[in-house]
């Protein structure tokens, strides 16, 4: 076996996050479609506004709050989904509108006379106020005592200006501000919520990654190791990737449509042409059309906008990964799927013997994985999938940070050798 | 002028007013021990889609009608707000009158449950504020009943906390209106319609002429929690009434054989427990509100059920479940059917009305032979002749309803609307106009 160089090590790193970056936009894509399926993130937001207007000794506000036609009005009405991102501004004026149209519901009547007509009622005491912010007030006036109306009072007392004639008034905009904050302060803490159960959702979703595309980080590091042509290529590309990613702006740094393009930006164009030609995902939708269930199951799959971009990213993502070559996915000839575990427990035991001996050099390594089946094998091959599974649940802008930073190591020392292959 | 065609009996809540657990009141076994994945599965399209495809597919050739109808009634059930529910029945009611009156009644289920619903149930007064915004858009439409329940409130409190719904309103049209015109008792949920909190309540209610609308059906609701011995006490402490005819001890003897009968008290949390909702929903409960209100107006809902008027239909389904309602069924009076027990209520006091919802749904049954179906044409027509005991026509207190959307496992609300039609012709301008006003005595 040739020996590793430090400079073989940077490379064999820098391919590794390239790889793990590559395979980190697909566990976001996951857990985006996921979430988009779940609808976690508007569950999340009304979840959160519900219990922050839930008031047990008035009105579940919250429950007000998403009838109201501003609120209502955001829904999808195909999907019915619920909103995933409410303003602060519109959180504020809905909000005071839900309050206000409580004020109306304290008109007292009373019964006049019942006559061949029926009961004839008539409105009794001061009608509501006209105007909705002095209903607002009239409202939180009429609530039973709750942490929440003293919440309330409390913005509508801060809230106070005199007019022109000394008088304090109720100053809509400055209680639409204090609210708006309010909201605001919230937001920011249900974020952190939001963050932390997205980042369990992660570790769940690197490890399927890692099974579903049979990604065994311990032979990644042996075939980059020892395969000094896909080394030179995978790091090539890093190394434009690294370039392109430095220069996408921040804000972009989270769209993996755009993450995407900047690994696409680093590989062969034609190759990956090549690769892109025939959408793997696609086309075995394609092919469930043969009944019933399976053509809705179809349906349901792909009419929606969040399924359908999630199924070409994918594509796209598994042509990239295709166009470099990477030693990842499920074949016959491989392990594990390769190895004759039934022969091994069922038939003969012990008995079947390894023909391949450990050896130097990339086929021998590769023979001897593939076709040997030993409890050793199988321990490495499951500690290599659990190593992507926690390398995965990173998330990509990590890796992409990493792969910056090894890149950078590497250009500050001395140039790599070619390859003996290419020589 | 004729008065507007008034629907009296329908339902708006929706999934956000239910517990998690609520679809155990539904009959069939597996929804009942699937209930809480069954109402999560339905908050989503492919949920929905998945639910339908596997209803269809458990079910054989013969109920696959049976299951889609029930998915149906879950799909209304599951729309976003109960405005969406209450458009879907007034436009099915805007067929037959572009004014039609529709009474919304509102029910309390935060009790229906020992366990804990999730945070998704919204309270039953956010419930009520919700139907209070339903009325300031359709005034002329939709007449709420407050539905109340003695495990809430109870004796003063509960009628204070009722006149904030009867006693406010609004002006349209020039017409006022209050939110809530009338009480709706749902004893199936667990306690019994002469329960003493509530005396206060109906004594206010009779004063001001605000009717009752109950439920009267066997089961009605198969599940009411793990602990039927703390809701049903040996002898339940009744509204002050003048019992000349001993009815305190029927109810009492009725109650007393429940508790001993091997197997009538099931604690389960898969509902099943047709027998306590039955004891708590029995027509005789009303006799000591009709005696001791002689000017409240009550209407004992569904006429028995019309399982009740022909009992040959449950035979034919189940022998097993007839075998077991003849034991259940008319202890101590003998044999009676809860049809004969409304009937003989309705004839005693002036002051009780029925209504044909849901039972309607069994007019022109598809798949059933005419002279079958005729049964209960004739037993209906045969109430609308009757007279009762002073010699009043009974049909002044019969009155038309649907029980939407629990009807739509059976039929959807414009062929209700139009099978009733068809049958009683004769009598629909009394039972859907002129009866449901002098019921609610609503302004016109």
């Amino acid at each position: 076996m040739k020996n590793i160089t430090q400079s073989s090590i940077i490379e064999v790193l820098i391919s590794l996050t390239l790889i793990y970056a590559l395979l980190s936009i697909f566990v976001s894509l996951l857990i985006e479609w996921w979430n988009s399926k779940r609808r976690t993130r508007q569950t999340m937001l009304q979840n959160a506004i519900n219990q922050l207007l839930k008031d047990s000794l008035n009105l579940d506000y919250g429950a007000l709050f998403y009838n109201h036609h501003m609120i209502a009005g955001l829904k999808n009405p195909e999907s019915n989904r619920l909103p995933q991102y409410i303003s602060s501004s519109m959180f504020a004026e809905a909000f005071v509108d839900v309050m206000a149209a409580q004020a109306i519901h304290t008109q007292k009547i009373r019964l006049s006379e019942t006559n061949d007509k029926g009961k004839q009622y008539e409105l009794e005491g001061d009608s509501p106020p006209e105007n909705v912010i002095d209903r607002f007030q009239v409202a939180v006036k009429a609530m039973n005592t709750s942490p929440l109306k003293d919440a309330l009072q409390s913005f509508i007392d801060k809230s106070m200006v005199k007019d022109v004639d000394g008088k304090k008034v109720l100053d809509y905009p400055t209680l639409k501000k204090n609210l708006e904050i309010w909201y605001n302060d919230y937001m920011e803490r249900v974020g952190g919520w939001y963050k932390a159960k997205l980042k369990r959702k992660q570790y769940v979703f690197g490890f399927l990654v890692a099974l579903l595309l049979n990604v065994d980080s311990l032979h990644l590091v042996k075939v980059i190791s020892m395969d000094d042509s896909l080394r030179n290529s995978l790091v090539a590309t890093a190394e434009k990737v690294a370039d392109n990613y430095q220069k996408t702006a921040d804000s972009l740094k989270s769209d993996n449509g755009v993450l995407l393009k900047v690994i696409s930006s680093g590989i062969d164009s034609i190759k990956l042409k090549e690769n892109l030609k025939d959408p793997i995902i696609k086309t075995k939708l394609a092919k469930l059309d043969s009944n019933f269930i399976t053509k809705k199951a179809k349906m349901v799959l792909i009419n929606d906008s969040i399924s359908a971009k999630t199924i070409s990213q994918t594509d796209s993502l598994l042509g990239i990964a295709a166009s470099l070559n990477i030693p990842i996915g499920w074949s016959t000839k491989t392990a594990p799927l390769s190895w004759s575990w039934k022969k091994k427990l069922m038939g003969c035991g012990c008995n079947v013997k390894c023909t391949h001996k450990k050896g130097p050099g990339l086929q021998a390594y590769l023979d001897y994985r593939n076709h040997c089946t030993t409890w050793w094998n199988l321990f490495w091959y499951i500690l290599g999938i659990s190593i992507s599974g926690v390398a995965l649940s990173f998330g990509a802008p990590f890796w992409f940070d990493m792969m910056i930073k090894l890149v950078n190591i590497r250009r500050s020392g001395a140039k790599p050798q070619p390859s003996k292959d290419k020589e | 002028m004729a008065n507007p065609f008034t629907n009296v009996h329908i339902h708006i809540f929706n999934d956000e007013c239910i517990p998690d657990r609520f679809l155990r009141i539904l009959a069939p076994k597996f929804i009942r021990q699937n209930a809480p994945l069954i109402q999560k599965g339905l908050e989503t399209k492919v949920g929905k889609f998945l639910v339908r495809t596997l209803a269809w597919a458990v079910s054989k050739d013969k109920n696959r009608g049976t299951a889609q109808k029930m998915i149906s009634f879950l799909d209304i059930g599951t729309r976003n707000s109960q405005k969406e529910v209450f458009e879907i029945a007034l436009a099915a009611g805007k067929i037959t009158d572009s004014q039609v009156r529709i009474i919304a009644l509102t029910l309390n289920m935060d009790y229906m449950d020992s366990q804990p619903s999730s945070a998704r149930m919204i309270s039953f007064e956010t419930q009520l504020a919700k139907v209070m915004e339903i009325k300031r858009f359709y005034p002329h439409n939709i007449f709420p009943f407050l539905g109340v329940d003695p495990r809430h409130k109870s004796g003063t409190d509960m009628l204070n906390w009722a006149k904030k719904y009867f006693e406010t309103g609004l002006k349209v049209d020039g017409k006022t209106y209050p939110y809530f015109c009338g009480i709706k008792l749902y004893p199936a949920l667990g306690y019994f319609p002469f329960d003493a909190r509530l005396h206060e309540l109906y004594q206010y209610a009779e004063a001001h002429n605000i009717p009752v609308m109950t439920h009267c059906t066997r089961v009605g609701n198969q599940y009411v929690g793990n602990a039927i011995e703390n809701l049903i006490p040996d002898a339940p402490k009744m509204i002050p009434f003048v019992d000349d005819e001993g009815i305190k001890d029927r109810i009492y003897a009725r109650i007393k054989r429940f508790r001993e009968e091997d197997g009538w008290i099931k604690n389960s949390d898969n509902g099943d427990n047709d027998f306590a909702c039955d004891l708590f929903g029995h027509p005789e409960n009303y006799i000591p509100l009709a005696k001791a209100y002689p000017n409240l107006k009550i209407c004992i809902a569904h006429i028995g059920g019309s399982s009740e008027i022909d009992r040959t239909k449950i035979n034919a389904k189940d022998k097993k479940a007839y075998e077991t309602l003849l034991k259940a069924d008319d202890f101590p009076n003998g044999k009676k059917t809860w049809f004969d027990y409304t009937i003989e209520v309705m004839k005693a006091h002036p002051n009780i009305y029925t209504d044909i919802s849901y039972t309607l749904s069994d007019f022109e049954q598809k798949g059933v032979p005419p002279e079958k179906n005729v049964v209960l044409q004739r037993v209906i027509t045969e109430l609308l002749l009757a007279k009762d005991n002073a010699g009043k026509p009974l049909s002044r207190k019969v009155l038309f309803g649907t029980d939407f959307f629990m009807t739509e496992q059976e039929k959807h609300e414009a062929e209700l609307y139009a099978s009733t039609q068809a049958t009683l012709a004769p009598w629909m301008d009394a039972i859907a106009r002129e009866n449901p006003q002098e019921f609610i005595m609503q302004p016109l």
